[in-house]
């Protein structure tokens, strides 16, 4: 299982990372491969490149405001949530997004 | 996009709305800090009212004025585009910018800027729809979006749209202009206490876009309450863990709040949030009355700052940097006593697990 992920928030310089560190420890406890592109103040960082994109599983956006180059996820199943729920919540998101990939 | 259905919330048009509002103020951001710190350093440098008399002068703190004051020009053509961008993609961006210059030209400051970006939003995403013969497709976003775009929607805003938001911008300013000093306290204080409510959720981002509008309009003072209040909750939290101790606060929670003191100084407030979240409702009233304090009397005694963002390394371009610091320390003081005070001491033998501990940036 492999699991992508883009957080973004609208200053961008905590949120996003809490976010995208948050997605990570979690799917890491549960055992996945998981790679989040945070889109913050400084832009984009550890981007998912064209090989990312080709063994990819699922994606989850956690953002508040409207993230660059969403088009490269249209084939597959994405899940969009607001940056503060993957703060609070990562585990609930990615069960979300398991059981809807089963 | 393979969109998964969401079984509890479904994405709304005022969803759509908002974090289209929000990129717009994303991109803002940096411009209006920038803008604000130039013309700080500038005034440092010049006197306080070097913009008063920028054509009596030649040096280089006029220079560094210029630089500010058009930087400062471009934020609500900034916020205008980028809201379009976000709602139509790159069509949205050119139209988008002419609005929020035009926002400026007919004195419908900040709101102009946001109302004409939706609108030109909307107005390119209709446009999008229309089915045109395939010969002239090409022509459609590099000819037809920007002039059809800007002719119509400009001209709405010019004789219709912008005459209310024009009246409510000059009504907003006089009022402003004309509070009187208890009523100035109490709008602080409300600034204040949104602020430190939710800590970079929607109730502070709500909060801090009606500032940073009427920065973006000239009004400084109720900057310095925002900025001045948001840097109290961090201060205090991590004053509340000293003062509490290990009686009450967990060995993590001493660690973090080591960073607490810097972030309050950097005015990053997200540093509360693994607080808030354990125990929401005593954070929130420390947090909220320290920040009310503040703000009020920010506002009360007329403290201004041009910069929106910046915390400590901002305080020197404020127009009273030693109130500005004794506003800060009070504040934190407050949110500080009364959350050692609320906060319930640790059960006997508690032992921390690895679940406790929310790692923070």
């Amino acid at each position: 299982m492999y699991i992508l992920g883009v957080t973004s928030c609208p200053v961008g310089i905590a949120h996003t990372y809490m976010a995208a560190s948050n997605l990570e420890k979690t799917a890491k406890k549960k055992g996945l491969e998981i790679k989040i592109e945070t889109q913050g103040a400084a832009g984009v960082e550890n981007e998912i490149t064209k090989e990312d994109l080709k063994r990819a599983d699922g994606v989850i956006i956690a953002s508040d405001v409207r993230i660059k180059n969403a088009e490269r996820f249209d084939d597959l199943p994405t899940l969009t949530v607001g940056v503060s729920e993957a703060i609070k919540d990562a585990e609930g998101i990615i069960k979300e997004l398991l059981e809807a990939l089963e | 996009m393979a969109e998964i259905k969401r079984k509890t919330k479904k994405k709304s048009q005022g969803a759509f709305l908002r974090d289209s509002i929000m990129t717009g103020i994303s991109y803002m951001i940096p411009v209006i800090v920038g803008a604000g710190v130039i013309q700080a350093i500038a005034k440092a440098m010049g006197g306080y009212d070097i913009g008063n008399h920028m054509d009596q002068i030649d040096t280089l703190a006029k220079a560094i004025m210029l630089l500010g004051q058009n930087m400062m020009n471009y934020v609500v053509p900034v916020i205008a585009a980028f809201i379009a961008y976000a709602m139509a993609d790159k069509p949205g961006l050119a139209p988008g910018f002419v609005m929020g210059a035009l926002a400026g030209a007919i004195n419908t400051g900040f709101v102009g800027g946001v109302v004409g970006g939706i609108m030109v939003g909307y107005f390119v995403l209709m446009l999008k729809k229309i089915k045109v013969p395939k010969a002239i497709q090409g022509i459609m976003p590099i000819l037809v979006y920007p002039v059809v775009t800007t002719l119509v929607c400009g001209l709405l805003m010019y004789y219709v749209v912008g005459r209310p938001i024009s009246w409510f911008m000059a009504w907003i300013t006089s009022g402003l202009m004309a509070l009187s000093g208890g009523s100035r306290f109490v709008l602080g204080a409300v600034i204040g206490a949104m602020i430190c409510l939710d800590h970079g959720g929607p109730i502070n981002k709500t909060a801090a876009l009606f500032v940073n509008g009427l920065n973006a309009d000239g009004f400084l003072i109720p900057t310095s309450a925002k900025m001045c209040a948001g840097m109290t909750s961090p201060l205090g939290i991590g004053l509340a863990c000293f003062i509490g101790g290990k009686k009450k606060f967990t060995e993590s929670e001493r660690e973090q709040a080591k960073s607490l003191f810097i972030l309050s100084c950097c005015y990053v407030q997200e540093g509360v949030i693994p607080f808030l979240m354990k125990d929401p409702v005593r954070v929130a009233i420390s947090c909220c009355t320290g920040g009310a304090i503040t703000g009020g009397l920010c506002m009360m005694l007329g403290l201004e700052s041009p910069a929106v963002h910046g915390g400590a390394f901002v305080i020197a371009m404020t127009s009273n940097p030693l109130l500005f610091i004794g506003l800060w320390l009070l504040g934190g003081c407050i949110t500080g006593v009364l959350y050692a005070l609320l906060r319930k001491p640790l059960p006997e033998g508690y032992e921390e697990s690895e679940e406790d501990i929310v790692s923070i940036i």
